[in-house]
Order: structure tokens, then C-alpha cells, then sequence
């Protein structure tokens, strides 16, 4: 038999139906939808290999764009995303009608924040509950009086749809307060465009790019600038730590604006400043994806160590453009859904053109009553969103849990919203060459342009991870799905996505470098020299251990050892007590986090096995040399990346000086603990490797290596890019590049600091006494701790405590 | 009767390291109301402020807000106000706790709305509910269990400084049973908005008596918190837990919210200082205070 007869040709009819549920990719006849159907002669056209190879490099795929999501678990480890090969279809027509449904959706959302936050009729004439609204912790009563730009509350908007048995599409959630997922799209669509390029170009799907471009041509517009500014436009995030933090960084990347953290900003005379290298710049707009609550500690939580004071008053002054500012969170309730059709009636004058699941917010007159004889039939969800339980499902729930809840919800019923509860669509994924069907949901996105809301053409997909689930959550193991829609014309799709390029290195080179990152860099180089050094001596170490022929050497190593804060046995290296080799390699970890913006996806392949490296336990001597060989070549790729593939701006020099000062003080323990004027040749050696210059000195010298010429080959030599001479000179040119930038009281400091440095250097040194030798590697660390500290001082002053007080 | 009160507040920062920049939101005016009116108020700072703003918040408390931008060690803020105060009339009859908790249920006006909610520092809980449901009875007189839940709270809790901090939650409180007048009165709005009912922070002062003979003591008074709660026919009425009082003159109003964090009399962001020290002294007199320089 022929393997053709084996390995089918792909067909979504082999994914079975679920009875009573909408079929995505078939109508109830059993035949394909129009779009499914062209996807599906697309791929069939591909041989079983060629599925098979498409396939199985979508994982490649996503690591090379490093997409990520943090799970919320214990050790908060990043997540590779879960992404399904097979894009999901839309009909061209539903989605015309989505788009004028959405954007009336939109419009009035806009205008009933319009109102809620200033003449608030809406709650004085009873069309809306205050208990309700004024309920909800996103209603910010500071931001009263607030009149955004141009009108505009909501510039992002995200929207939950599912669709019922019928096949119609009903709102499940609104998202109006900082919406995620559109980055996620975004990266979605390039990776499954890649992995079926040619089905993608010949199906003439729409690109995305497009929206993202309105979305920032928009921001830029209406940015608030003074004359003869640029507008400058940053997003803000909360942090490396936040669980959608891939996209802040990726989207901040695409559309070519800063990415920073509340700490980078400033507010003076009611304007915002990114505080960068060079000074303060003014900050006109900002994408926000922080919690809107912890936007202001002067005016919002005073608990928030991630706002920045002064904001609000910004937002007052009109010297801000927020997308979306703080207070839009309080749409999010799913208590406000039954309240639309009447409010869509009363403030645009239309027919709410799509429905919201039936919803009824349990606070009103006679409503909890009704909720309670239907319980088990109902999803109960909190009323406050944010602050709110897991939604119960009645059918799920006991006779007693029923009691229980009947008695909650009599207690405080305003806390309380009951919804129907819909059998979700089902779409097939793809998954160990078979195809299943999953209850689906989408999330779509809009955004305000000047010409009204747009809709972006295509959505994030979400499918759970069963067939029978009940909620679709990415927390709990879901799996995302890229959205296709076919474009009504030939000539529609011709804006392809690589225009994009241009865009961003056209504005590249206006982002700013905040002094945080500056920071980052230079702690990221000192601790990636650390751990480098730290590899080396351990190396050597245990070398000498394994040999165990020379004493006065092992002794010699095991002193230097203590000096190096090193613990007596290897296994220690990998405890997270401080010093240890894993915890210095997570502070590097960690101090890259925060600018994954910046890096390259074989930076990020580097970080990641060194990651990968830090779960495994050697425990033989040979196995521990082995695992710190490999550890040595991530760390070594890291180095060579920064020197052959980082732009020489100021962040450079600052990680590059990290490095020297690093090395400098590695120097000043190692030299005064191994060269002394009795040094025997094997002491010599371990000198010499640890200092990674073995090679050269042989080369240079032949035969056992002598004091003198070890002495002169890592202090003096500035050819060799391991002696000390060499740390100087360059820590000096990195200065020198940088100096344009400092204030002259510093860069005297600085100078005068170096010219010190070098002076000491020859003189002391050749006298090779121990006791000098170990007196100058003291002196040399406290003008280091200096240095260390000017520049701290000068570059990194953001790092001063902020405290807010009550 | 009237009574002319004159105060003066004052609350010094004292810190360990410079305090480079600063900016804080003062709300020291007292508020000027049907029963209370400020004739004159000063605020004196001995940093000179880069910029003063007087604003009005979403309650309609005035604001000041202050920015310092020359480094300093010790900020002293020192208010001086004038005040008129009126009793505020105590009606003899008051309409029925159901009565009043339908008519909350429908109110329009949002600023009354939101002091049913739960706010920052607010939570509803049925267990609060449960703390002072027996007090009101649906065909009681709203006023007369207000006044018994008064009582109640100032019967059952004790008056302890040293048990709560700023931060204490309130079912913390419901809990341990003790602190200090911010606990008393987010215990009080706690219980009255789990049940329904309107009720907001009020923060001022209180005029003290000196025992039998002795001096009025300069800066012996204190800030103090209490409660405002909501009677739909009848309007806002004051109820003092800590000490069992329904406020007449004594009590000079200089704010109200939902909680302490709407009103806190002064607070800030700084940048740098380290450790710190707060020394607050207040004198609220009904005569004409002396100079203090």
C-alpha cells in the first residue's frame, strides 16, 4: 500500500460535529461555508508532507518572535503561547454587519462615559442605577470635570462574541478599560501568514496593518503638542511582570512609540516627561495598559508604586492625550448590558444593533426575586468585575450551593448579575494531525480614528481546551486561533504587511532611552560579566580539585574562593541564596526583562537556554565542568550578541560599561590573591584561565609560565581585552562618548576619577610586593564603588524612593 | 446658638534626609455649609511652594494643591481659620427605616447614591449587615435607631490608639472591636451602607472641654472623624460615634467623602527623606488665639 492511502489529504469534514452547537466551518446540510471552503482547497492542494513540515514549524515560528504569556502560577514563568495552525474564517458579510453593529456599540459607550463623568444625567434621570455605576470600583470619582481630547474617552475597545446554536452572534463582555490582545492578533496573523504564505496570498485575506496604522496616525493627531514639537507618544506598562507583557513591548515596538514604566515619567507644570539620558522630554500621549486605578498615587490608590503623580492634572490641563484615560473601566460590568437598548435609544437615537447575552443586574426592583426561582439555569457573574468570584454555573451547581447562593444574593443582591447561558459555536483545531472541534469565543478590536470608529479586520480567536468546556480562558490552557477574512475585491488587500518596516525605522530613532533602561543595560553587563567570571573561577576550581596535584594552588583557590563570596561546594551554586551562581544569573534574567522590546530573537533564544539551563542538577565533578562549559557558551553567544549586533548609542555604552567595571572588580580580587612573587607555575595557570588568557601567554612566552611576564600580560597589556589595562581604557572611551551628555560638574568628577586610575596604575604595580598588590586591588574597588555610584547618581536618578503619604 | 470658633492646625514633617520635590493635596478649608461658614482661613508653610492651586473636588471640598521643588527637612504646615457655627436643627420626628431605605433605593441624586456604595476603604458585607441589623427595625423611626446604633458602637468599642493604624481594615475592626475615631466611623458607614442606607466621612475637629478648673491647654485638641447619613425627606444628619454625640456646635466640618481616602487632610507623593517624623498639634477655641510667634 502506498503512503498516499495512509495520510489523507487534508478535509474539515473529518472533524466531527458537536449536536445541538453552531458549527463554525459547516451549516446544518453539511456543507462547508464559502470561506472554510476555499481554506480547505487551499491545504488540500498541499501534499501530506508538505501539511506536515507547515505544521510542525508553527512552534518555530513563535519562538522566533518570542510570544509569550505569563501564566499567574507560583513561579510566574512565561508561557510559550498556545497558538492552533488551522486560521479560523469569517464570512465577508457577517462581518460588514459586525462592524456597523460594533461601532454603534462603540459610539455609545463613548457617550455614556461622556456623561457619567460630567453632568451624569443619565443616573439623576434614572436611566442608569447610581448604585450600579457609582458601585463599580472603575468609576473614578476624581476623574469628574475631566474632558478628554477631541471628546474621546474610549480609544481602544476590545469585544467578547459568541454565537449561539442559531448561528447569531450575541456581546459576552465589553472590554473599555486598557483592552489586551490585539498585539496577540497581531503576532497571531504573522506567524500563521508565514507558516501558509501561499494560501494566505492566493485566498487574499485582509492584513491587519492597516488598523494598527489608523489606530497610531489618530494618537499623533490629536496628540497635544506645542509648536514646532513632534509629537511623541509612549505606551505604558506596568512591567515585565504583568501577564500580557509580550504585547506591550511588541506592540510599543510596531507602532514605533517608547515603552515605559510609570517610573520613567514625570509630571512638571502639568506636562508629562520621560526622563531620559539627556534630560527631561515631553511626553504628549500615552497607550495606557496600566490599571487604571494605579494610574495617579497622588489622586487614585496612594498605594501604587507604578503610577505617576500628577497625572490626572495633566489630563485636566489638556496636556495629555490617554488611550483610554483612567475611569473607562467602569463599562466593563456585564450589570450594565440590559440597561443598552434603551440608552442606545436615548443618546444616539438607534436601535442597539447587537445584543448583549440576556443579563439582568440582580439590584433592581424585583429582579432578584425572578433570578433566584431560575437559578439553575443561569451563569451568575459578580457585579463588580474586578473585585468579583469565578462565575457560577447553575446546572453545575448542588441543591445546597444553590441555597447558598439564593441567600447571597438576597443579602446583597446589587453585588449579583444572572446571565443566559449559551452553547458556544464549536471550530475545529488542529492538533496531532487530527482536527477537533472547541467552543470558541472572539474578541474584537476597535479603535477611534477621525473618521469615527474602525474595526480591525480580523479578531483574536480563543478555543478551550476541551470539547465541553465552559469558559474559554488563555489562564486555563487555551488555545489561540488567527482570524481570516477574505477581501470583497482584488485590489482591497495590496497593502501588504511589509510596509510596516518603514514605518518603524522611520521612528525608531525618535524613541528615547529612558534612564531606567540605562540602568537595565549597565546591570544587565555587570551581571552578565559576573556570572562569567563566577563560571570561570568554578571551572578552574574544580579542575584543580579533580587533578589534585599541586596543594599550594588548591589552597590558594580555596582562599580566593572565600574572598569571592563562593560557597564550598558546587551544588550550592544553584541554591537561590545570594552570590549563588543562579541567583546572579536571574538577576540578569530579570534585569533583561524589562526591555525584551530591544532584543533580538537569538538574544532571546540565548536568555532562554540559559534559563533552560538553570532547572538542571549536575552531581558528579565531570558532570558539574560539563554543565558549566554549556552555561559558558550561552553566556559567551550573550557577549558576542552585544558586541556584534547592539546599536552603539548611549544604552550600549552603559551595559558595556557594566561589563568593565565588573571585570575590573573580578581583577582586583583574583590578581593580589593568585600573583604573588612566589607563585608556582600550576597557580600561574589557574591565574591564567581564569583570566582567559592562557592561550596568549603561552603563545607569547613559551615553556612555565613566570610572574613578570603574567604580571605584564593582565596588567599592563592593553592589547589584551582581559587585562586591566585594557578595562581602564575602555571604560574611559565610554565615558568620553557619553560625556556630551553630562552636566560639567560630573564630567569633571568622572575624569578626574579615571585620570587616577591611570596614574596609580604602573608605578605600584611593578614594585609586585603582595602587600602593595592586595592595598592597590583595595583601593582600585572603593574608586569603582565611586565611579559605580556617580554614575548612579547622574544617569539612574529615578531610583530615589518615591513615598506617598495619607 | 451661634458659636465663632478659632482654630488652628498645625502638622510638621519632620525627615531624615532632604526631601528633594514634593506635591501634596490639602484639604484644611473648613467647608462652608447651612450650618457652618468659614469667615477667614490661612495656610502657612515655611518652605515656599513652587505653585499653589486652590481646586474643588468631586464632593465639592476645596483643595489646595502644593508643589515644593527646593529641597527641605522639616514642612510645617500651619492653618488658621475662622468659623461660624449653628446647630443644625434635630427634627422631632423622622420618617420610618423601611420608609427611608425605599426611597434611598430610588434616589437620583448621584452624590447621595455613591454613599451607599462600597468605596475604597468600604466594603459591604452581610456581616456588617448582621452587626446592626437589630437596631433597625423597618417600622422604627430612622432617627431614633440611628441614635441607638450610635450608642451601640460607642458602648462596644473601645476607644484604643494603639490598635489600629491608618491602614486597619474595617472588618478588622468589626473584628477586634477597638481604635481610634477613623475606625469607629468606617465601622458605622460600613454597617449603614451594607444595610442600604446613605452614610459619609466626615473629617474636622472638636472642641474639648478641659477638665473642671483647669486651662484650655494650646494644641491639646486633635482631628477628629465622624458621620453623616442620608434621611431623604429630611436631609444630612451628623452622628458622632466615638463619643455618643449627635453633633450640635461643637464639631467644625472641613470635608466629607466616601471615606478617610477621600479626605485625608493632607496627603502626598514625595521623592526622598527617608525615615520621617509628624508631629500635629491643634487648638480650636472660642476665643481669639494668640500669636504663636
Amino acid at each position: 500500500m502506498s503512503s498516499e492511502l495512509l495520510e489523507p489529504q487534508f478535509s474539515l469534514h473529518n472533524c466531527p460535529i458537536t449536536a445541538g452547537v453552531h458549527a463554525e466551518w459547516q451549516d446544518e446540510f453539511g456543507q462547508l461555508r464559502p470561506s472554510w471552503a476555499k481554506l480547505e482547497q487551499h491545504l488540500a492542494e498541499l501534499s501530506p508532507d508538505e501539511l506536515k513540515q507547515g505544521h510542525a514549524s508553527l512552534n518555530r515560528l513563535l519562538r522566533d518572535q518570542g510570544i509569550t504569556y505569563t501564566r499567574y502560577q507560583p513561579n510566574g514563568q512565561d508561557q510559550l503561547w498556545a497558538l492552533d495552525a488551522l486560521p479560523l474564517m469569517l464570512e465577508h458579510e457577517e462581518w460588514q454587519h459586525l462592524e456597523h453593529a460594533l461601532n454603534q456599540r462603540a459610539r455609545l459607550f463613548n457617550a455614556i462615559l461622556q456623561d457619567l463623568y460630567s453632568e451624569q444625567r443619565l443616573l439623576k434621570d434614572r436611566h442608569l442605577p447610581g448604585e450600579l455605576v457609582l458601585s463599580q470600583p472603575g468609576f473614578l470619582w476624581p476623574c469628574m470635570g475631566i474632558e478628554p481630547i477631541d471628546g474621546v474617552w474610549l480609544h481602544s475597545y476590545a469585544v467578547d462574541l459568541a454565537r449561539s446554536p442559531d448561528g447569531r452572534w450575541w456581546v459576552i463582555a465589553d472590554r473599555t478599560q486598557a483592552p489586551s490582545g490585539a498585539g496577540y492578533a497581531l503576532a497571531n496573523r504573522l506567524a500563521i501568514s508565514r507558516l501558509w504564505s501561499q494560501t494566505f496570498k492566493e485566498m487574499q485575506i485582509q492584513p491587519l496593518a492597516s488598523f494598527f496604522q489608523n489606530f497610531r496616525a489618530n494618537l499623533l493627531r490629536l496628540a497635544p503638542t506645542d509648536d514646532n514639537e513632534s509629537p511623541h507618544i509612549a505606551l505604558l506598562t506596568p512591567g515585565p511582570y504583568n501577564e500580557t507583557y509580550f504585547e506591550h513591548s511588541y506592540l510599543a515596538r510596531y507602532l514605533g512609540f517608547s515603552l515605559v514604566e510609570g517610573q520613567d515619567l514625570q509630571v512638571r507644570d502639568n506636562k508629562l516627561y520621560l526622563k531620559t539620558l539627556t534630560g527631561l522630554k515631553r511626553v504628549h500621549g500615552l497607550i495606557r495598559r496600566l490599571d487604571e486605578d494605579y494610574c495617579d498615587p497622588l489622586e487614585l490608590r496612594s498605594d501604587s508604586a507604578l503610577g505617576i503623580p500628577g497625572l490626572l492634572e495633566c489630563l485636566r490641563a489638556k496636556t495629555l492625550l490617554m488611550a483610554n484615560p483612567p475611569g473607562t473601566g467602569v463599562l466593563e460590568t456585564s450589570g450594565l448590558m440590559g440597561f443598552l437598548p434603551n440608552l442606545c435609544e436615548l443618546l444616539l437615537g438607534e436601535k442597539l444593533l447587537l445584543p448583549s447575552i440576556a443579563s439582568w443586574w440582580c439590584g433592581e426592583e424585583g429582579v432578584a426575586e425572578q433570578v433566584m426561582a431560575e437559578l439553575p439555569q443561569r451563569v451568575i457573574k459578580p457585579a463588580q468585575p474586578a473585585a468579583g468570584f469565578e462565575p457560577y454555573f447553575g446546572p453545575d451547581l448542588s441543591p445546597e450551593q444553590l441555597q447558598q447562593l439564593r441567600a447571597a444574593i438576597q443579602a446583597q443582591p446589587g453585588d449579583y448579575v444572572a446571565q443566559e447561558w449559551v452553547k458556544l459555536s464549536q471550530a475545529p483545531i488542529w492538533q496531532q494531525q487530527s482536527l477537533q472541534p472547541r467552543p470558541l469565543g472572539l474578541r474584537f478590536y476597535l479603535s477611534s480614528t477621525d473618521k469615527g470608529y474602525q474595526l480591525m479586520p480580523g479578531a483574536l480567536g480563543r478555543v478551550a481546551d476541551s470539547t465541553t468546556a465552559r469558559v474559554i480562558s488563555l489562564q486555563r490552557g487555551g488555545i489561540s486561533k488567527d482570524v481570516w477574512l477574505c477581501s470583497p475585491d482584488a485590489t482591497h488587500h495590496k497593502v501588504s504587511l511589509l510596509p510596516r518596516n518603514q514605518l518603524i525605522s522611520q521612528f525608531e530613532r525618535h524613541t528615547a532611552i529612558s534612564s531606567r533602561m540605562a540602568e537595565n543595560l549597565y546591570w544587565q553587563g555587570r551581571y552578565a560579566a559576573r556570572c562569567e567570571d563566577q563560571i570561570r573561577f568554578w571551572r578552574v576550581w574544580l579542575n584543580a580539585q579533580l587533578e589534585a596535584e599541586d596543594t599550594a594552588s588548591l589552597e590558594a583557590l580555596a582562599q580566593l574562593a572565600t574572598r569571592l563570596e563562593q560557597p564550598a561546594h558546587p551544588g550550592e551554586l544553584l541554591t537561590p541564596e545570594m552570590d549563588s551562581l543562579k541567583f546572579n544569573l536571574e538577576l540578569l534574567l530579570s534585569s533583561v526583562q524589562g526591555m525584551r522590546d530591544r532584543l533580538s530573537a537569538d538574544h532571546q533564544n540565548s536568555l532562554n537556554r540559559l534559563k533552560q539551563q538553570l532547572t538542571q542538577q549536575p552531581e558528579t565533578l565531570a558532570d558539574w565542568l560539563e554543565y558549566l562549559d554549556q552555561m559558558l557558551l550561552w553566556l559567551l553567544a550573550l557577549s558576542g550578541l552585544e558586541q556584534e549586533s547592539l546599536t552603539r548609542d548611549a544604552s550600549w555604552h552603559f551595559q558595556a560599561m557594566g561589563r568593565r567595571l565588573e571585570r575590573v572588580s573580578f581583577l582586583s580580587t583574583v590578581l593580589p590573591s593568585l600573583l604573588q612573587s612566589q607563585a608556582g607555575a600550576s597557580q600561574l595557570e589557574c591565574l591564567l584561565s581564569l583570566c582567559d588568557s592562557r592561550l596568549t601567554c603561552h603563545a607569547r612566552y613559551f615553556g612555565v609560565p613566570q610572574p613578570l611576564p603574567v604580571l605584564d600580560l593582565l596588567l599592563l597589556d592593553d592589547t589584551n581585552p582581559r587585562s586591566l589595562a585594557f578595562q581602564l581604557q575602555q571604560l574611559r572611551q565610554h565615558l568620553l562618548k557619553l560625556s556630551p551628555a553630562l552636566p560639567q560638574v560630573y564630567r569633571q568628577g568622572l575624569e578626574q576619577l579615571l585620570d587616577r586610575l591611570q596614574d596609580i596604575r604602573p608605578s605600584h604595580w611593578l614594585t609586585g610586593q603582595p602587600s602593595t598588590l592586595s592595598h592597590f586591588g583595595q583601593e582600585l574597588e572603593r574608586s569603582l564603588y565611586r565611579l559605580s555610584d556617580q554614575l548612579s547618581a547622574q544617569y539612574f536618578n529615578h531610583s530615589i524612593k518615591r513615598v506617598s503619604f495619607t | 446658638m451661634n458659636r465663632t470658633y478659632y482654630l488652628r492646625h498645625h502638622s510638621g514633617y519632620q525627615y531624615e534626609f532632604p526631601v528633594s520635590r514634593s506635591i501634596q493635596l490639602c484639604r484644611l478649608i473648613p467647608a462652608d455649609l447651612s450650618h457652618q461658614s468659614c469667615l477667614s482661613h490661612q495656610l502657612h508653610l515655611n518652605v515656599a511652594p513652587s505653585q499653589r492651586l486652590l481646586q474643588r473636588d468631586a464632593f465639592g471640598n476645596q483643595v489646595e494643591r502644593i508643589l515644593i521643588e527646593k529641597p527641605y527637612q522639616q514642612l510645617d504646615f500651619v492653618a488658621e481659620s475662622q468659623i461660624l457655627c449653628q446647630p443644625p436643627l434635630w427634627p422631632d420626628q423622622s420618617p420610618s427605616v423601611a420608609a427611608v431605605l425605599r426611597q434611598l433605593r430610588q434616589h437620583s441624586d448621584p452624590q447621595v447614591q455613591a454613599m451607599r456604595c462600597p468605596s475604597p476603604l468600604i466594603p459591604r458585607h452581610p456581616e456588617l449587615a448582621h452587626l446592626a441589623r437589630p437596631h433597625f427595625a423597618g417600622d422604627r423611626p430612622w432617627l431614633d435607631a440611628m441614635r441607638d446604633f450610635n450608642h451601640w458602637l460607642f458602648t462596644h468599642l473601645d476607644f484604643d490608639p494603639s490598635a489600629t493604624t491608618v491602614h486597619t481594615p474595617v472588618q478588622e475592626v468589626a473584628r477586634n472591636r477597638r481604635g481610634v475615631c477613623q475606625d469607629f466611623s468606617h465601622l458605622m458607614l460600613a454597617c449603614l451602607r451594607s444595610l442600604g442606607f446613605a452614610a459619609r466621612y466626615l473629617s474636622g475637629y472638636l472642641l474639648t472641654h478641659p477638665p473642671e478648673g483647669c486651662e484650655r491647654l494650646q494644641g491639646a485638641d486633635a482631628s477628629h472623624a465622624w458621620v453623616e447619613a442620608y434621611c431623604p425627606e429630611l436631609g444630612w444628619f451628623p452622628f458622632d460615634p466615638t463619643n455618643n454625640l449627635m453633633p450640635k456646635n461643637e464639631h467644625v466640618i472641613l470635608a466629607h467623602g466616601r471615606d478617610f481616602s477621600d479626605v485625608s487632610p493632607i496627603r502626598g507623593v514625595l521623592l526622598g527623606g527617608g525615615k520621617h517624623k509628624i508631629d500635629v498639634s491643634v487648638t480650636l477655641s472660642t476665643t481669639p488665639l494668640a500669636s504663636e510667634n
